[in-house]
């Protein structure tokens, strides 16, 4: 019993990482009608710079690096959106969607070349520590992981539904023109949504980097934030995240329970028969496909 | 792009490929060159998908794992020749386009995407995983060449030939298909599916087409691969893997067969002088993809297009001065 509830309790800081990936998507979903296929690559970007060089190499305090790694996030979020998405903006969404497939390999292969090829270990603020109570034992990391996500969750359902900047956000989201007219600086708007999105990512990213070890192959984690609003419904910010905690906790239990060597298989398994029998998620209302 | 300059562009590359091995005698090259005509019937595959009919399924190269390993394995466990494992090959990967097609082609776009995401993933671990049938890490080795007129290809030029003249076939089929109304289909159901569906074009059935068409091309590239190689392992089947495939597609040119004869010819070989650069030359191939799809969305070939017209322009100027004159 002990094990079972460790393990739901591993699956739960893992399913909020993936939901965080998704509000990320959901996000820049809400803001342009885009799904960023990128996505993994800011949370590989994040976990890199976090871990590796203001971590390990630099040895900032958990609470500076936080900051920086913000900060450098948000600024980066910007230089990708102007790069790769703004240029397109007005081309048909599937060449969108080949310009960020070649930004997710542009930030793999660049990581490579500032990082280098081999994983490198990390540590959270809390190091290796447990908690232990009764014959449970969780590692502080998890604790740490569902805390920051639930916080999270929070600030991003108060920025969108209560604050000046979500109104501004959610005017470009239904109509760029129209926002336009009402004197909304909608490509302005759109790079804040990148920048946000990007340090969603960038703290994703942070709080994965002690779970795993830090290398490129973080990047398939965007797939799998994907995946979680799908589970979730898209563009339902509360929808994505409970799609991200049922994902991770059905990894951990499926590797756990049914077959280690297929855990990966088993979560794409889940988001395909999800994409095929309620495309709409757990969510949604069922409806006509809009523009996906 | 006019259909005869479409065609003399073909007939151009196909030549120059043709001459390649007379220009090249490094062994290493050719070896290379075998490599050049796998990928141009590869790319040619996600061309039916992705662009004739506009679908963004990034899962082409799963059906390349699948091919491969099915003529792998119907030659080493069953004892097959080539030449027999070829049909039930194109057949495994044809039908498992169909089967996949079936249910996938009812979601587009963004949804389609992460499908086929997932499908590379699940074909992979199956491949790693199911040792007793694929061997596991360690792969398949001891895959016979092909055998013609009587003896077996064994060189690196005898290959080449027999692989690029199958290309080539590949390579009018496909054009035939696009000029024929299934491939006025394919277009309108890339640019307008509802406009489609309003003059009778059934898109689901247009879109399996194009799925199975990518089977069977990705049938025989499995199958000329394995054979090549005489070795498949599980481990080259990745997302990166089908993102060259996509960058050779979008480099030659979105939707036009000499374009993904051009763009599979050029990277392969641009990969092959990047090799100094290990897996990092995929860093230029990004910024190569963004500044194509941002200044000549119609590829390469557009250009090359261009310059054909212009020549045959100029042809048709002095002819009609020449009819003026007399």
């Amino acid at each position: 019993m002990a094990i079972v509830v460790q393990q739901v309790v591993n699956g739960l800081a893992l399913g909020c990482v993936y939901g965080l990936i998704a509000l990320g998507y959901s996000f820049i979903w809400n803001a342009v009608e885009l799904v960023n296929l990128a996505q993994g690559s800011f949370v590989m970007v994040g976990a890199f710079i976090f871990g590796v060089t203001l971590t390990n190499m630099l040895k900032f305090p958990f609470i500076v690096s936080f900051v920086l790694l913000v900060m450098i996030m948000a600024l980066f979020g910007i230089a990708c959106e102007r790069l790769f998405y703004r240029p397109l903006k007005n081309a048909h969404i599937r060449t969108v969607l080949v310009s960020l497939v070649a930004l997710g390999m542009l930030l793999g292969n660049l990581s490579l070349i500032i990082w280098g090829p081999y994983p490198q270990a990390t540590q959270g603020p809390f190091g290796q520590r447990l908690l232990t109570v009764g014959s449970v034992s969780v590692p502080y990391q998890n604790l740490f992981i569902i805390v920051v996500a639930v916080v999270l969750l929070a600030v991003q359902t108060v920025l969108f539904k209560r604050t000046t900047l979500g109104k501004v956000l959610r005017a470009v989201a239904q109509d760029k023109a129209t926002a336009s007219l009402m004197g909304i600086e909608s490509d302005l708007a759109i790079s804040l949504t990148f920048a946000y999105s990007s340090i969603l990512g960038g703290i994703a990213g942070m709080l994965i980097a002690p779970l795993f070890v830090v290398e490129t192959g973080l990047a398939a984690m965007g797939f799998k934030g994907f995946g979680a609003c799908v589970v979730g419904s898209f563009g339902n910010i509360f929808g994505a995240f409970a799609g991200g905690v049922l994902l991770g906790v059905c990894e951990i239990l499926g590797a756990s329970y049914v077959s280690s060597l297929y855990k990966e298989a088993i979560v794409y398994l889940i988001i395909i028969g999800f994409l095929l029998f309620r495309p709409e998620g757990l969510f949604g209302k069922r409806r006509e496909q809009s523009g996906l | 792009m006019p259909t005869r300059v479409r065609n003399a562009i073909l007939a151009f590359l196909f030549v120059i490929l043709l001459a390649c091995p007379l220009v090249f005698r490094d062994e290493y090259v050719r070896f290379v060159l075998n490599n050049v005509a796998v990928n141009i019937i590869l790319v040619m595959a996600l061309n039916f998908i992705l662009g004739f009919t506009g679908q963004v399924f990034l899962g082409t190269v799963a059906f390349f794992a699948v091919g491969c390993y099915s003529s792998a394995l119907l030659t080493t466990k069953l004892g097959l020749t080539f030449w027999q494992a070829v049909p039930p090959t194109i057949l495994i990967t044809a039908a498992l386009a169909f089967l996949l097609g079936l249910p996938t082609l009812k979601v587009k776009g963004f949804y389609l995407a992460l499908m086929s995401t997932g499908f590379i993933v699940v074909v992979g671990d199956v491949l790693k995983n199911w040792s007793s049938l694929t061997n596991g890490v360690w792969g398949v080795s001891g895959i016979p060449r092909p055998e013609l007129f009587g003896r077996v290809i064994e060189t690196n030029v005898g290959f080449y030939y027999f692989s690029i003249a199958l290309a080539a076939i590949l390579a009018v089929l496909a054009i035939l298909v696009e000029d024929s109304r299934f491939g006025r289909a394919f277009k309108v159901v890339r640019d307008d599916e509802l406009a489609g569906e309003v003059v009778g074009i059934d898109s689901l059935r247009i879109k399996l087409l194009a799925f199975v068409m990518c089977g069977v091309y990705t049938g025989i590239a499995g199958s000329l691969f394995s054979s090549f190689q005489q070795f498949v392992s599980p481990e080259i089947y990745t997302f990166d893997y089908n993102s060259l495939f996509m960058c050779m597609l979008v480099v030659g040119g979105l939707g036009s067969v000499p374009g993904s004869v051009l763009g599979a010819s050029l990277l392969t070989g641009l990969t092959e002088l990047l090799r100094f650069m290990r897996e990092k030359y995929l860093t230029l191939y990004a910024i190569i993809i963004l500044v194509i799809l941002i200044y000549q969305p119609g590829g390469l070939v557009a250009l090359l297009g261009q310059a054909f017209a212009g020549i045959g322009g100029r042809r048709l100027a002095k002819a009609e001065q020449a009819r003026k004159a007399r």
